[in-house]
């Protein structure tokens, strides 16, 4: 019963309609304010300097191109899985902010409850996402696929 | 003979997953390419960032958002020299619970990001101690925030306060440097 109601080809639909347009959605402002997203980054304090402006372009056409091949079903699996490797590192990142007290909304240092919550309310809201990827990773059927399309 | 099936078809599967995840790269690694090369928030593909150590010392760092013409930027040993003058008003730009915590001794609260309703009680106790010539020094938590900025910008271009600086390296190096402090107690 659990088990047919979780591998729901409906619920995979709607899992990977909620993902594409959230991923989509937030791809766009970093698409076009490249510099402030990787601002964005370096206020994380996890990746050494070098790396992150070159995260900073690339990670953002990721985030829109797998989300409209989730939304459509264009090599979902693919997509899925990098949307899902995505998602860890978000969380790997944000719990090493939550550990070490980083604010990400300036970058610094602060043992404020304001910079905890931020970040907590992050991780629970990355959770949830991630665990919408893996139903999808491991029950996606194509349903209402272009993928299942092809000849 | 189905587990040699049951394997080939694995394998094919791990392929097709894998190729499928590198023509969605392939086409962000050009999608990438051809966006930062046109936007016009184009950034360097390798840049240079402080690192979290680093930007504890106020004179590697390069202010980010600081733009010709914002008010001057303060080194510690400016700044502390500033502090000697008890005419010129310190004021810290961070949330109350962290000015409350520990912040530069005799500075005054005044939340950059703060409700206006909170602001403006903040900003009731400062204005009286100000003349429009009254030199004013804003700092925040550290020389990665960016509020010291903001809220030196506000008091010079809208209100009028002409003689705003910004003391970067903020409260951490101020604490680090074991200059005059206070806490709030209670």
């Amino acid at each position: 019963m659990m088990k047919d109601l979780i591998s729901n080809k409906y619920l995979t639909l709607l899992f990977r309609m909620i993902l594409g347009v959230v991923f989509c959605y937030a791809a766009i402002d970093k698409i076009v304010y490249v510099d402030q997203f990787a601002r964005a980054i370096y206020y994380y304090h996890v990746l050494p300097g070098a790396l992150v402006n070159i995260l900073a372009v690339f990670m953002p056409m990721v985030e829109m191109l797998a989300g409209i091949c989730l939304i459509i079903g264009m090599w979902p699996r693919g997509a899925v899985t990098l949307i899902n490797v995505m998602l860890v590192m978000f969380l790997i990142a944000l719990t090493a902010v939550y550990i070490r007290g980083v604010d990400i909304n300036c970058g610094c240092f602060s043992l404020s409850d304001r910079a905890k919550g931020s970040a907590i309310t992050l991780i629970w809201r990355d959770i949830l996402l991630l665990l919408m990827g893996l139903q999808i990773y491991f029950f996606g059927k194509d349903f209402l696929s272009i993928h299942k399309l092809r000849i | 003979m189905a587990q040699v099936n049951l394997s080939i078809g694995k394998t094919n599967l791990m392929k097709k997953l894998l190729t499928e995840i590198l023509i969605i790269l392939a086409i962000s690694l050009v999608a990438g390419v051809l966006n930062n090369s046109l936007s016009s928030s184009r950034i360097a593909w390798v840049g240079y960032w402080p690192s979290f150590a680093d930007s504890e010392d106020d004179s590697t760092w390069d202010c980010l958002s600081c733009e010709p013409g914002d008010p001057p930027l303060l080194s510690l040993a400016e700044a502390s020299a500033l502090y000697q003058n008890p005419e010129i008003i310190f004021i810290d730009a961070r949330f109350p619970d962290e000015y409350e915590s520990g912040h530069i001794k005799g500075a005054y609260l005044l939340t950059f990001e703060a409700e206006e309703e909170e602001f403006d009680v903040q900003w009731a106790i400062i204005e009286p101690l100000l003349d429009s010539n009254t030199l004013i020094v804003t700092y925040c938590s550290g020389a990665d925030c960016e509020t010291s900025l903001h809220l030196a910008r506000y008091l010079r271009d809208d209100l009028g306060y002409t003689n705003v600086r910004i003391f970067f390296g903020g409260w951490r190096r101020w604490d680090k440097a074991g200059l005059p402090i206070e806490k709030v107690e209670g």
